[in-house]
């Protein structure tokens, strides 16, 4: 009988105590413990998805590689117009005289982006409320990795970030205080936050940006390489994805994390803001690929010196070990090109190693990618009145001075 | 809920058990739920003390800070959930950042599986979070798996000795 009696408690103890486990969820003030796919509750941070958008993303049917060829060059390096998706641009490529970084003058494409992907969707970005899952956010990028922005996110942003003031919802409500008018988006979606939306979750529509905004880049036709890197400096797009969205460089989120605010990727890792519309700050597989027979990871688009922007892992998940400074090697079939870093590293190239049309400037302040404005481009350029993307003092005075 | 537990432990009992009175009632009974209490007070106790340390927060400007000082073109290295960076410090957005071009140190498959795949962790402190709720499972598994055996032979034991009591004294 005291045996069975022991049997008994033991069961009774370990039912009890899985309970009071489960009940606990690992953390007690992280909301939905989400699981990933060990199994292993995520309660410890908010919730966690590594590089959650490209398994999304590819699901969702962002990149059709199966309708773009294969291609193993002869080593030869420069744009292949062609691979660009014509939707994503306003208009078709065309070539133009221009002076490059080095005085040299050569001949350039002009590449004017749609801004906006053609090969998926816009968003979502924040969630509306501490109970949303992820299927209905985006993503942030912290130190190295991606984080799915769901309701649990949002409400343990304290406890991430160290810090008490992080509130990015009504406590009563649970509902996450987000941007969601224009004029909230431009006095939130920018360096200098204002007062008034500091805690806010931070996202723009991109029919506030007017259905996305025109960027022009000019591009050398055949790359020419430097003896010393090119930095990117105080540049505004480093190169261009081939569905016609710009590839933004890192950008330092001390600012805008001052004011407790997130300014939310969708699962693509772009977002939108009124001067620059939607641009990408992380490669997540969405957008359009031309796939190497080789197994070599696949191009994705083309940085502004010319030199092709790859996936960051080939076939088999291997990144290559033989990367420079700016994140290039070399090879037989492709010449020189680059490599993306991974989503949560914020990063498509992290210099140029050739030369590229203008100059960042010695002191960063950059004459890279600045242009005239021509008919219907409204930002980005020389004389459309607004100081944005590459344009400052030294090369734009009369829309920055 | 601990009360609930308390009552199905039978630590009164228990500690009747070990200062030595009541000993008869259940003697190895007691000793044994004292132990378990114990092993379960020390899980739980790492569990919170590394709860915490999950709760260290996230340091956003660790690339940034990893060039804080440095040259252009000077190696830099830093620390994430996913690994070790290294690599170079090179000029962006007015400061200088550790851009990586060498694969990421310490992770244990290709980095697109292992994102698709892996324990979230957001913060170093976060992956040694993880693990150690992953070896606390393992022990609490363990642990019953081995106590459920001992028990299985102590009932076996007893009906045993019931059998031989009712044989009587052999021959």
């Amino acid at each position: 009988m005291q045996a069975r009696r022991d049997i008994v408690r033991i069961v009774a103890f370990f039912s009890l105590g899985s309970a009071f486990l489960g009940a606990q969820g690992g953390c007690g003030d992280s909301p939905t413990a989400s699981s990933d796919d060990s199994g292993v509750s995520s309660t410890d941070a908010p919730a966690v998805t590594d590089d959650a958008g490209q398994e999304v993303d590819r699901d969702a049917g962002g990149s059709d590689d199966a309708a773009v060829a294969c291609t193993d060059g002869d080593g030869s390096e420069g744009l292949d117009p062609t691979s660009f998706d014509p939707e994503g641009l306003v208009t078709s490529i065309t070539e133009e005289e221009c002076t490059l970084g080095s005085g040299a003058v050569s001949n350039c494409y002009r590449i004017t982006l749609r801004g906006a992907p053609t090969d998926h969707e816009v968003g979502p970005f924040c969630p509306r409320t501490i109970t949303d899952t992820a299927d209905v956010a985006g993503i942030w990028i912290e130190s190295g990795s991606t984080y799915d922005v769901d309701g649990a996110f949002i409400r343990n942003l304290a406890t991430f970030y160290s810090d008490p003031e992080w509130q990015l919802y009504d406590p009563a409500t649970g509902n996450v205080r987000v941007t969601e008018t224009a004029e909230a988006c431009a006095a939130a979606a920018r360096p200098d936050v204002d007062p008034e939306y500091n805690n806010y979750c931070v996202e723009c529509a991109l029919e506030d940006a007017g259905g996305g905004v025109e960027t022009t880049v000019i591009i050398p036709v055949r790359p020419t390489a430097r003896s010393t890197p090119q930095e990117i400096g105080m540049a505004g797009v480093v190169g261009v994805a081939l569905n016609g969205v710009a590839f933004d460089p890192p950008a330092p989120v001390g600012a805008i994390l001052a004011a407790h605010t997130i300014a939310a990727f969708d699962d693509c890792g772009g977002h939108v803001n009124l001067a620059a519309g939607y641009h990408y700050h992380a490669a997540t597989g969405c957008s359009r690929e031309v796939p190497s027979c080789d197994g070599h990871a696949p191009r994705i688009g083309y940085a502004l010196d010319g030199y092709a922007i790859h996936a960051m892992t080939d076939s088999s998940g291997a990144e290559p070990a033989d990367l420079d400074e700016c994140r290039g090697h070399s090879d037989a079939t492709r010449g020189y090109h680059y490599h993306v870093a991974a989503p949560g590293e914020n990063m498509f190239v992290g210099c140029f190693h050739g030369e590229i049309v203008g100059t960042t400037g010695g002191g960063m302040m950059g004459g890279m990618g600045v242009i005239d404005c021509g008919a219907g481009m409204t930002t980005r350029c020389c004389g459309d009145g607004v100081c944005d993307g590459p344009e400052t003092v030294a090369n734009c005075a009369e829309d920055c001075s | 809920m601990i009360r609930a537990m308390a009552s199905v432990l039978g630590v009164a009992s228990a500690a009747r058990g070990w200062s030595g009175r009541s000993v008869s009632a259940a003697p190895l009974f007691s000793r044994l739920t004292l132990a378990l209490l114990t092993v379960t007070l020390l899980i739980s106790s790492s569990w919170w003390t590394s709860s915490v340390r999950a709760h260290d927060g996230a340091s956003h400007a660790a690339p940034w800070e990893a060039c804080e000082g440095e040259e252009l073109g000077s190696a830099c290295v830093w620390e994430s959930a996913r690994g070790i960076h290294r690599g170079s410090c090179r000029s962006v957005a007015g400061a200088l950042l550790c851009v990586r071009h060498q694969p990421l140190v310490g992770r244990e498959a290709p980095l697109e599986s292992a994102s698709l795949a892996s324990p979230p962790a957001a913060t170093p402190a976060a992956a040694l979070g993880a693990v150690g709720l992953d070896s606390r499972v393992a022990l609490v598994g363990a642990s019953g798996l081995a106590l459920v055996a001992w028990a299985l032979r102590r009932f076996a034991r007893s009906r045993g000795r019931v059998s031989d009591v009712a044989a009587g004294p052999r021959a």
